[in-house]
């Protein structure tokens, strides 16, 4: 008896072991498959052409080199595309989370005829690809004088259908259907209009939804190119710069050589593109380095689902 | 007079929920409502642009027959776009729940693992992670091929392979499935992170009795921690599908996007409008299958 207990509690020890070994090496490997397409941006980036070409330098390149993002920051006109971007996706994202925790508040908690039409258009909003209705919105937004202008994606945004905005609306409005009712009960007695309850009662409590759904909004519209690329004509922000690199290269080099690309014009492409990639994903992910913390664990903790 | 007090007021609430929802009614019709309609007229038209804006032009099904019977390309993309989300979609939730099961329990640098799993999706919804995947790796001398197609690429593996004799058709398949893996790893930031919330919902009593009852940890998984997760489990499935046919890199999304971009403008919309049936038609069909399926605690 007190042998085969002692030998099942060795069992279990060494069999937690095993499994914690087996989860860190797995997850190890995981993370560095993930991280690899990254790892090897930083490191091409890095690379001169000789660096290439030498079987002894693998990951690390024999020396900062600078010159790809000098080359990158050239081609792309960063500061000038940065300043786009900033211009673009921060009015965007302020008036996308404003408006969707507005609507969705609506969507909510009150009990209106038809409401369940609104709903089942609110998902079709989410399902059907904003590419396939996108030349009647160009037509629109001619019409409204707005094409070309950032205002057409601030106007979106407002009315609560810009960038998968009718996903975020769907988010807080689960939302808000875990807060209890007494709540709002509680301030309609204190006599508050459905407004101020809003305001008071019902933003300050779901603030870890406010933060989920502006880390994607951030997201989702700094790396849009395919509407910004749709709608806009020139001051192009950096997502939609960035598509057009490689041929702005390809016809750069061809006019230098007049000639094809050689196998070494090739390397230098590549590392050239390796760098613009690198100051594009910089920015976004430094913002994410900032909160991550908070975003993770507040969907975790609130999960999206709710 | 209590009754008609209590009417009034019912009244008065639902006109401030109008007031809630007042700027998305606008938004959805004049930015969706309005252009679905117009992308049904368009179908069914000739666009010109002419001095003051777009003319249409009625021509009947015209655009409709050129898809289906004269371009060759059309019926293979849709069939490969809404095909391919299915074993995407499978791989997914599989790779998802998994890693959130791992992440699951308390062990050192957990934030950092969690980190590390979300940091695709602030890179992979861009064009950046396409750039690199057809651009730079290819080209780049340290892989030596032309081009490559995948994120990740195990040449070292293939030779060991290789040199135990396995047959290089065989070899070809297996290393195709595990890059295509190692791809799909990029798409499930989000899921991942859908996937931890449910799993670190489930009460742990329910796990206790079933350590009472000396289940296996197989068992606990099929018993407990996939009917508890599968309201979750639906919403991920359906999450990832539309993922997946929205993605820029979804085929017909290209093809809409090309040819609004060659100002076919009429062929993007008739494209865009059959795409869109059929998305909601799949769409459709999971998530009713799916909600059968699921296993709903009563609340």
């Amino acid at each position: 008896m007190d042998w085969s207990r002692r030998s099942l509690l060795y069992k279990r020890r060494l069999l937690g072991f095993g499994g914690g070994l087996l989860r860190t090496i797995f997850l190890l490997g995981v993370g560095y498959v993930t991280l690899y397409p990254l790892l090897l941006m930083i490191s091409t980036s890095f690379m001169s052409v000789s660096d290439t070409l030498d079987a002894t330098v693998v990951w690390l390149p024999s020396g900062l080199n600078w010159f790809n993002f000098q080359k990158a920051f050239e081609l792309m006109r960063y500061g000038e595309a940065l300043k786009n971007t900033v211009k673009l996706v921060i009015p965007c994202v302020l008036l996308q989370v404003c408006s969707c925790v507005f609507i969705a508040y609506g969507f909510a908690r009150f009990k209106l005829p038809g409401l369940s039409v609104l709903f089942g258009l609110l998902l079709f909003n989410i399902i059907v690809p904003s590419n396939c209705y996108i030349t009647p919105v160009y037509v629109l937004m001619t019409e409204l004088k707005l094409i070309n202008t950032p205002w057409q994606f601030y106007l979106q945004a407002l009315l609560g259908v810009g960038v998968r905005s009718a996903l975020y609306i769907f988010i807080i409005r689960q939302f808000y259907r875990t807060m209890p009712k007494e709540l709002e009960e509680a301030a309609c007695i204190d006599g508050c209009n459905p407004i101020q309850t809003f305001l008071r009662i019902m933003v300050p409590n779901i603030r870890p939804a406010i933060l989920t759904v502006s880390v994607l909004s951030l997201v989702w519209y700094y790396n849009d190119f395919s509407m910004m690329g749709m709608l806009l004509n020139g001051n192009y922000p950096l997502s939609v710069v960035i598509t057009s690199v490689g041929s702005t290269l390809d016809s750069n080099m061809q006019y230098l050589t007049g000639q094809a690309i050689s196998a070494d014009l090739k390397i230098l492409r590549a590392s050239i593109l390796a760098a613009a990639c690198l100051i594009v994903v910089l920015p976004i992910t430094a913002v994410y380095a900032l909160v991550q913390r908070h975003f993770t664990e507040g969907i975790e903790r609130t999960g999206i689902v709710g | 007079m209590k009754r008609k007090g209590g009417r009034s007021l019912e009244r008065q609430r639902a006109k401030w929920g109008w007031l809630f929802l007042s700027p998305w009614i606008l938004g959805i019709s004049l930015f969706f409502v309005w252009p679905m309609i117009q992308t049904v007229i368009y179908s069914f038209s000739k666009l010109t642009v002419g001095p003051n804006g777009f003319e249409t032009s009625f021509v009947g099904a015209e655009n409709y027959l050129y898809f289906f019977t004269d371009n060759s390309f059309f019926y293979n993309n849709l069939v490969t776009s809404l095909w391919e989300a299915i074993p995407s979609t499978l791989l997914i939730i599989t790779f998802s729940t998994m890693i959130a099961l791992l992440l699951k329990e308390q062990f050192p640098l957990r934030g950092l693992a969690r980190a590390v799993f979300f940091l695709p999706v602030i890179i992979a919804s861009g064009p950046v992670i396409s750039i690199l995947e057809t651009q730079v790796m290819g080209n780049g001398a340290a892989m030596g091929a032309e081009t490559a197609t995948h994120l990740f690429q195990a040449p070292d593996l293939t030779l060991v392979f290789a040199d135990l004799g396995v047959p290089e058709k065989i070899l070809e398949s297996i290393t195709g499935i595990i890059n295509e893996i190692f791809d799909l790893m990029w798409k499930s930031g989000v899921q991942i992170l859908l996937m931890l919330s449910a799993v670190n919902n489930i009460p742990g009593s329910f796990y206790e009795v079933a350590m009472m009852e000396g289940a296996t940890a197989w068992e606990k998984f099929w018993k407990i921690t996939l009917p508890t997760v599968s309201p979750t489990l639906v919403v991920v499935v359906i999450y990832t599908l539309i993922d997946n046919f929205v993605g820029y890199d979804n085929l017909m999304i290209q093809m809409i996007t090309d040819y609004y971009k060659d100002t076919h403008y009429a062929y993007s919309s008739t494209v865009g409008l059959i795409y869109c049936v059929c998305v909601l038609a799949v769409v459709g069909l999971v998530s009713w299958i799916l909600s059968r399926v699921a296993f709903y605690s009563a609340e």
